[in-house]
C-alpha cells in the first residue's frame, strides 16, 4: 500500500515538473468576469518596451484602448489606410499570426469602438463591428418592426440591404470566421421583455413591451 | 440601405456567452449556435405612469459577473445599480444618488468606486446576494451627483378606435330622411410620443474615465480623491495609501501577485475624461508599487494616458497605441514563461505569420 502511495506521489511529481509553466491569460476587460484586474503573472522591474503598434483611423482618431490576451497571443482592432483589421499578434514580439478585415472602419459610439476584443477560454473572440444583411424576409420583418412603431416615419418600399450594428466571431488560433449576430434581430423579433426594476422584490416578471427604437448613442 | 444602429459597451464573457449593455436600455446575452436574450431594464420613476416612464440609459457600462447574476447599473438617469439574474429577474436592486465606477466582484462581494468625476469619491462594498451595504470608505463623503430635468418623448401604446358605416340607418331630424350611421368597428393599437421630464446626470457616465479596482484575495485597490488606497475586504479599513497629486487622475489600474500598477495623468485643463478623448496633458506615467506597503519600485513617462492589461510576464499599455513592456533583463521567472509560450504557440498559424506590410510595429525600446 505505502508502495503504491510513493509511486503514485512520484508520478505526481513527475507529471507536475513535465507541465509547461503556462502564463496567465488576459481574457477580457479588467482580466477576468469578476473584474478583478489581477495576473497571477509576476512583472520583473524594470521594464523596457519590447514592441508598439501606432495606428489612427481614416478620420485621424485613435481607437487602440484594450488589448487581450491568450495562450501567448495578444488580440486588438487597428485601422491601416481606410480599414479597420482585428488583428492577432504574439505578444512577446509584435509578429502577426494572422488578421482579418473588419467592415466598420469606426464605430459611432466611442465605448463600442474601443472596447476591443474579448476571447473566450476556448478560444472563441467576440469583436464589435457592422454586417450588412441582405436576407429579404428577415429585412421586411425588420422594417416592419421598425416602423410600427415609429408613427412619424413611413415606409414605402423595403431597402434591399440593411447595415446593423453586430458582434462577430472569429476562431483565436485560426482566424477563421464564426457566427455573428447582427443587433437588428432586436427589430426582427418584434418584442423584447422587460424589467422593471420597482422595488427590491425578486421574481420580477418579465413583461412584454414594444421594442426600443434603434437606441442611439448618449 | 437602411441603418440599424444599437451600441454595445465592454463585453463580458462568462463561460462561452458574451453579455453586454447597449448605450440605451438594453442587456444582451448571446451564447452562440445555443441561445440568445435581449431584455430591456427599466427602473420607472416614482409618480410616474409606467408604461411612459423613460428607459435606462447604461452607456455601455461595463456589467460584471458575481455568483447569482451580473451586476448592471445606471448612473445617469434614474440612478440604479442591480443584479439581474440568468432568468431575467432581478435579484435586487438599489436606487442611487451618486455617480459610479467600472464595478468588481470577489467572494460575493460586490466592489464599486463612488460619487463625483469619475465616480472616484469613494468605494463601497455590498453583499452580492441581497446588495445590502458591508462598507464604505469615503474619506469626504461625497454629495449626490447633480442631475436636471430634461423632456423626452416616451412611445406609448393606445386604443385608437376604428369607425366605419353602420348597418343600421338613422332618420336626420331636420330633412325626416333616412342617413347612414357611423359606429367603432374594433380598436387599434397605435404608439404615440408622450412627453415625459427624465432626471439626467449634469456630468454623466462617469464610468468612462474610472480607472476599475483591483481584487486581491484581502484587499481592494482603487482611487480615492487623488490617492491610490488599499482597504481591508473585511471591513474597508485603509491598510496604505500612495497621493498621485491634487490634479492628477488613475486612468487604469492593475495587479500582479506582488504589484499595483496603475497610469498617471495631469490633465491640463483639471478635467477628467475618458482616455479615449483626452487631447492634451502635463504628464503621464506608469507607476508600480508593491502590494503590501504601497512603496513605488519603479515609473516610466508615458506620452499619453491609457489602460493597462497583464499576461505572461509583459505589461500592455493601450493609449490609442499598442506598446508591449517586458522585464529590461531576462529572469529565471520570465525565461520559464517565455520557453512555455514557444512551446505552446510553435505550429500556431505558423505559415500565416509574418509583419504587416508597411506596420508600425518597432521592436526595439522607446
Amino acid at each position: 500500500m505505502a508502495r503504491v502511495s510513493l509511486g503514485l506521489a512520484l508520478l505526481s511529481l513527475l507529471t507536475t515538473l513535465s507541465a509547461p509553466v503556462r502564463g496567465d491569460d488576459w481574457l477580457q476587460f479588467r482580466h477576468d468576469a469578476t473584474h478583478s484586474a489581477v495576473s497571477q503573472d509576476k512583472l520583473h522591474f524594470p521594464l523596457k518596451e519590447l514592441w508598439t503598434w501606432k495606428t489612427t483611423g481614416l478620420e485621424k482618431h485613435r481607437l487602440l484602448y484594450h488589448s487581450v490576451i491568450r495562450n501567448g497571443l495578444v488580440y486588438f482592432t487597428a485601422s491601416e489606410k481606410s480599414r479597420r483589421f482585428l488583428i492577432c499578434a504574439d505578444a512577446k514580439t509584435g509578429v502577426v499570426k494572422w488578421r482579418q478585415p473588419l467592415q466598420a472602419e469606426r464605430l459611432s459610439f466611442t465605448i463600442s469602438d474601443i472596447a476591443g476584443p474579448a476571447v473566450t477560454e476556448a478560444g472563441r473572440i467576440f469583436v464589435y463591428d457592422w454586417v450588412t444583411i441582405k436576407d429579404q424576409p428577415t429585412i421586411k420583418k425588420l422594417t416592419d418592426a421598425i416602423f410600427a412603431q415609429a408613427a412619424s416615419l413611413t415606409c414605402s418600399m423595403v431597402p434591399a440591404e440593411v447595415d446593423c450594428f453586430a458582434v462577430r466571431t472569429f476562431d483565436a488560433t485560426t482566424g477563421k470566421e464564426g457566427p455573428y449576430f447582427p443587433m437588428a434581430a432586436m427589430g426582427a423579433n418584434g418584442v423584447l421583455p422587460r424589467v422593471s426594476l420597482m422595488e427590491t422584490w425578486a421574481g420580477q416578471e418579465v413583461a412584454a413591451v414594444p421594442p426600443t427604437m434603434a437606441g442611439c448613442p448618449p | 440601405m437602411l441603418n440599424v444602429p444599437e451600441y454595445l459597451g465592454h463585453p463580458l464573457i462568462v463561460n462561452n456567452a458574451l453579455f453586454a449593455l447597449s448605450a440605451s436600455d438594453l442587456l444582451f446575452r448571446w451564447e452562440p449556435e445555443v441561445k440568445w436574450t435581449m431584455t430591456r431594464i427599466h427602473h420607472p420613476l416614482p409618480d410616474v405612469d409606467r408604461d411612459i416612464s423613460p428607459t435606462a440609459r447604461f452607456g455601455g457600462y461595463p456589467p460584471a459577473y458575481a455568483e447569482r447574476g451580473v451586476v448592471v447599473a445606471d448612473e445617469t438617469t434614474n440612478r440604479f445599480l442591480a443584479l439581474i439574474t440568468g432568468q431575467t429577474e432581478q435579484q435586487w436592486h438599489r436606487d442611487l444618488t451618486h455617480s459610479l465606477g467600472v464595478p468588481a466582484v470577489g467572494d460575493r462581494v460586490l466592489y464599486t468606486g463612488f460619487g463625483g468625476p469619475g465616480g472616484v469619491g469613494g468605494i463601497v462594498a455590498l453583499d452580492a446576494h441581497d446588495g445590502n451595504l458591508q462598507w464604505k470608505y469615503a474619506p469626504k463623503d461625497p454629495a449626490p451627483d447633480p442631475q436636471q430635468y430634461q423632456q423626452i418623448l416616451s412611445p406609448k401604446s393606445v386604443e385608437v378606435p376604428v369607425i366605419g358605416p353602420s348597418n343600421k340607418t338613422a332618420i336626420d331630424p331636420r330633412t325626416r330622411q333616412k342617413v347612414s350611421r357611423l359606429e367603432i368597428k374594433g380598436y387599434n393599437t397605435e404608439m404615440v410620443s408622450v412627453p415625459v421630464m427624465q432626471p439626467y446626470s449634469t456630468s454623466p457616465f462617469q464610468h468612462w474615465s474610472n480607472s476599475g479596482l483591483v481584487v486581491t484575495k484581502e484587499y481592494v485597490y482603487g482611487e480615492v480623491n487623488h490617492t491610490v488606497v488599499a482597504l481591508n475586504r473585511k471591513g474597508g479599513t485603509l491598510a496604505w495609501k500612495y497621493p498621485i497629486g491634487p490634479m492628477d487622475v488613475i486612468t487604469s489600474i492593475v495587479a500582479t501577485p506582488e504589484h499595483l500598477v496603475f497610469c498617471v495623468s495631469t490633465p491640463r485643463n483639471g478635467d477628467r475624461e475618458p482616455v479615449w478623448s483626452v487631447e492634451k496633458t502635463r504628464a503621464n506615467r506608469l507607476v508600480a508599487v508593491d502590494l503590501k506597503e504601497g512603496k513605488e519600485v519603479w515609473s516610466q513617462a508615458v506620452p499619453r494616458p491609457g489602460n493597462l492589461a497583464l499576461a505572461n510576464g509583459l505589461l500592455f499599455f493601450t493609449d490609442g497605441a499598442l506598446h508591449v513592456l517586458g522585464a529590461a533583463e531576462e529572469t529565471d521567472g520570465n525565461k520559464e514563461i517565455a520557453q512555455a509560450e514557444r512551446g505552446r504557440t510553435s505550429g500556431a498559424g505558423a505559415g500565416n505569420s509574418g509583419r504587416l506590410s508597411g506596420s508600425d510595429v518597432s521592436p526595439s525600446p522607446r
